[in-house]
Order: C-alpha cells, then sequence, then structure tokens
C-alpha cells in the first residue's frame, strides 16, 4: 500500500483506534504502541481490506486482535482483584448492573483477559461498541443464541472476578 | 442479562466514533445528527470527544510511525516472490507474473531512491492538517470534505524543529494573503515539536481558487526575503510550487471548495 494511502488513514481514524486500545489495555503508552502496530499491520494488509465496508470497523478488529494479544501476552497490568471486588462489593447486583460496570470500570481488561478470543470479541462488541445483541450477531455471522450464550459466560466470569458467585441475574 | 440497548447515548458508541471519523453514508449520517440535535449531553460528548482528536493528532503525528512504514516498505521490496505469495495468499500460478512484477518493483526502487527526497518534499515537506469547524461540526479538510463560506480552518503543523514559520496563500488571480509570520522584519523560531496556527482563518468564497503555502525555515531568513519568494512563486502557474527558500521546507495545500 502507498504510504500516502496509509497517512490518510492515520490522520482520519488513528484517534478512535488509539481510543480503542486505551479501553481495552486501560494503558497509554501501551495504547499508543498497539495503535503503531494496528496501522502497520493495515499497511501490510490494506489488500485484505474490501472497499465496500467501514474502514474503522476494521482497522478497530485489527485494534482488538491486537489487543487480546497483548492481554494474553501478559503486557497489560491488571488491576487486583481485591481491588476490583472492594470497588464492586454489591453481592445481589444484578445482570444490569454488572453490564453497567463492565462498560464503566477495567473490569471488562479482566475480564477479557481469561477469555477466549470469540468471547473477547463479543464483549467487546457489546460492551466497547455498544451494540445490541442482534447487531453483533449481524457482525459475526453467528445467532443471536450464540451472542447471549457467549456473554453469559462473560457475565459469569466477571461475576467470580468480584467474588459473587456464578450464575445470570435478572 | 437483558438484551436491552446499553448505548449510553442512544447511540452506539462505534456509530458515533464513526460518526467523528466521516464514516457513515448520508443516511446514516443524517439519523445521527437528529439524535445529537435533541441531546445537549451527546453535544458536549462530542465536542469534548473531537477536542480530543485533535488533541491526539497534535501529540501522535503521522510523522512518528512514518519510519516504521518505510521500513516496511523497504522490507516488502526485498521479500521473495515466494514469500509474498504466500503472504498474500495468492495460487502458484500466479507466481511468475508476480516474480515479474517484483523485478520490475526493484529495478524501480533503485531508479527512484535519487528521487525520494524530491518526492517528500512535493507531498508535503511540513506535515500539517487544517481541522474545520463548521457551524460547531468538526472535520479534517480532505478525504471528500471540501470547504463552504464561512468555514473556520484551524492549521496544525505536526512538527516543527525550532525553525521559523510563514503561511500565505496564493489566489489563481496571483493574490498573495500573509496569514502568518510577518508581523517581524525576522520572524521568531517556534518551540521543537507540534505547532497550532494561534488564529483560526476563515474560508470565504471569492470566485477565486486559493492555495495555502507553508514555510518553515531553520536559516533566519527575512521578511523581504519571503516577500520575494513569494513575488516569484505568484507568477508561475496557480497553484506554483516552487522550491522553497534556501534552508527551508514547504507544503502546498490547495483549497478545495464544495461543488454547489
Amino acid at each position: 500500500m502507498h504510504l500516502n494511502a496509509t497517512e490518510e488513514w492515520y490522520r482520519r481514524y488513528a484517534e478512535a483506534v488509539y481510543r480503542r486500545c486505551q479501553r481495552v489495555v486501560k494503558d497509554e503508552t501501551l495504547a499508543w504502541d498497539l495503535t503503531q502496530d494496528v496501522f502497520v499491520k493495515a499497511h501490510r494488509a490494506a489488500h485484505e481490506f474490501r472497499g465496500d465496508g467501514s474502514i474503522l470497523t476494521w482497522l478497530l478488529t485489527i485494534a482488538d486482535r491486537t489487543c487480546f494479544s497483548a492481554l494474553r501476552g501478559g503486557k497489560v497490568r491488571l488491576k487486583a482483584t481485591e481491588q476490583l471486588r472492594g470497588e464492586h462489593s454489591e453481592h445481589d447486583m444484578s445482570d444490569e448492573d454488572l453490564e453497567r460496570v463492565l462498560v464503566a470500570s477495567d473490569l471488562l481488561t479482566h475480564v477479557l483477559t481469561d477469555l477466549d478470543d470469540d468471547v473477547q470479541q463479543i464483549l467487546t462488541l457489546r460492551y466497547i461498541d455498544e451494540l445490541e445483541h442482534e447487531e453483533i450477531a449481524a457482525r459475526l455471522n453467528i445467532s443471536r443464541k450464540t451472542v447471549y450464550r457467549k456473554l453469559l459466560s462473560g457475565l459469569t466470569l466477571a461475576r467470580a472476578a468480584l467474588g459473587h458467585g456464578s450464575g445470570a441475574k435478572t | 442479562m437483558t438484551p436491552k440497548p446499553i448505548a449510553r447515548w442512544g447511540v452506539p458508541d462505534l456509530t458515533l466514533e464513526r460518526y467523528l471519523c466521516s464514516d457513515l453514508n448520508e443516511s446514516e449520517t443524517t439519523q445521527v445528527e437528529q439524535i445529537i440535535a435533541a441531546s445537549p449531553e451527546l453535544q458536549a460528548h462530542l465536542e469534548k470527544r473531537k477536542t480530543q482528536r485533535v488533541a491526539f493528532m497534535v501529540t501522535h503525528p503521522f510523522e512518528r510511525i512514518r519510519p516504521r512504514l518505510l521500513d516496511l516498505n523497504r522490507a516488502e521490496v526485498a521479500l521473495t516472490p515466494a514469500a509474498l505469495a504466500r503472504r498474500r495468499g495468492f495460487r502458484p500460478g500466479l507466481l511468475l507474473v508476480l516474480a515479474t512484477a517484483a523485478v520490475i518493483g526493484v529495478v524501480t526502487f533503485v531508479a527512484l531512491r535519487s528521487g525520494e527526497a524530491s518526492e517528500l518534499l512535493m507531498r508535503g515537506g511540513v506535515g500539517s492538517r487544517i481541522v474545520v469547524d463548521r457551524g460547531g461540526t468538526t472535520f479534517e479538510y480532505g478525504l471528500h470534505r471540501h470547504l463552504r463560506s464561512g468555514d473556520r480552518l484551524q492549521l496544525i503543523i505536526e512538527e516543527t524543529r525550532g525553525e521559523q514559520l510563514w503561511v500565505l496563500g496564493m489566489t489563481d488571480g496571483g493574490v498573495v494573503r500573509r496569514y502568518h509570520g510577518f508581523e517581524h522584519e525576522v520572524n521568531p523560531r517556534l518551540p521543537h515539536g507540534p505547532f497550532s496556527l494561534p488564529q483560526s482563518l476563515t474560508y470565504e468564497s471569492s470566485g477565486e481558487r486559493e492555495a495555502l503555502y507553508l514555510i518553515l525555515s531553520s536559516s533566519m531568513l527575512t521578511r523581504d526575503a519571503i516577500e520575494r519568494w513569494a513575488d516569484v512563486a505568484r507568477r508561475t502557474a496557480w497553484p506554483s510550487r516552487p522550491r522553497p527558500p534556501a534552508g527551508a521546507r514547504l507544503s502546498v495545500i490547495v483549497l478545495d471548495e464544495e461543488a454547489p
């Protein structure tokens, strides 16, 4: 890909990619390193981009994979479990409350670290991109039931991380 | 677990980000703008995000990543055709064509190496961008977003190296407009790092086309020297791309107006 084309992508989308990385790994320095990695990968893989889609969505997918890899590789310094538990100590937290905590706190990063790729992707689309179940299903070409099931496994893990036992509450 | 929408602003965050990046189509943009118009909180959120976007580009200009990409391009040229084929998933039948293209590519690369400096100059020896404010909506100039009369333009230089800066406009009618750096006989040096022009420029449709000229000089030029240079530049075919003054870097940005 010509450098000028990547430069245009960078000028237009880099901050959004950086913000995504920052929200997943909760570390500004690492987020900047990962943002650079994303654009290097996009520069190399530009021929894979289908022109009819959203460039930002494509770049964010690359960003997610790059961030998840950093999470798996132990590059992310996670907030101690005890601290998270102290911040969210209500034992009867409903699923709705738990989802709010996932959106607003470091809990999501904590949970993402321990999940398989496919569940990581679904949780990210739900709690960072704020997509509805149907939109996630359409995006990933899977059923809504699968989306629900995978989200449930993420919530179960979140409850466990907070020491609230397991199982969904409504 | 609730399948209810969880979007804080009534619009998914991804959609808002795509809106900020001008990545939505016309009908999607209209839909989002209707929601924005009805929500002062969302308007405030988007203003904050726009400020963050501008600040990011000042602190993380493309220049910071360019060397890695240049290295990558050079490594690509050095790859064997077979390795390229594996990477790009080409079928074996295409290898012969690829090999031929690679040979041509290497020859072209070697032939063009001596011309690299001038290519950089024409592409913009000064890394810069223009953020346009149109009635509270901010976007980056270029990429299919052109100007309207009344647009406020904020010019951002991505990296200065302790140089002097002049910004001037030249119209296709030969008019020179002095926007920055002409207050003193000898313009003071800027600090190192990113620089945003202190005052925004207002674009006014006048029937003439205009190009912005950004000159950064490390050799302490006088105002007269720049005036003489501009006088020569305005006499050549618009938009002229003259050699910059000695010791200076130059970028030329043509300001395109939206079709009526």
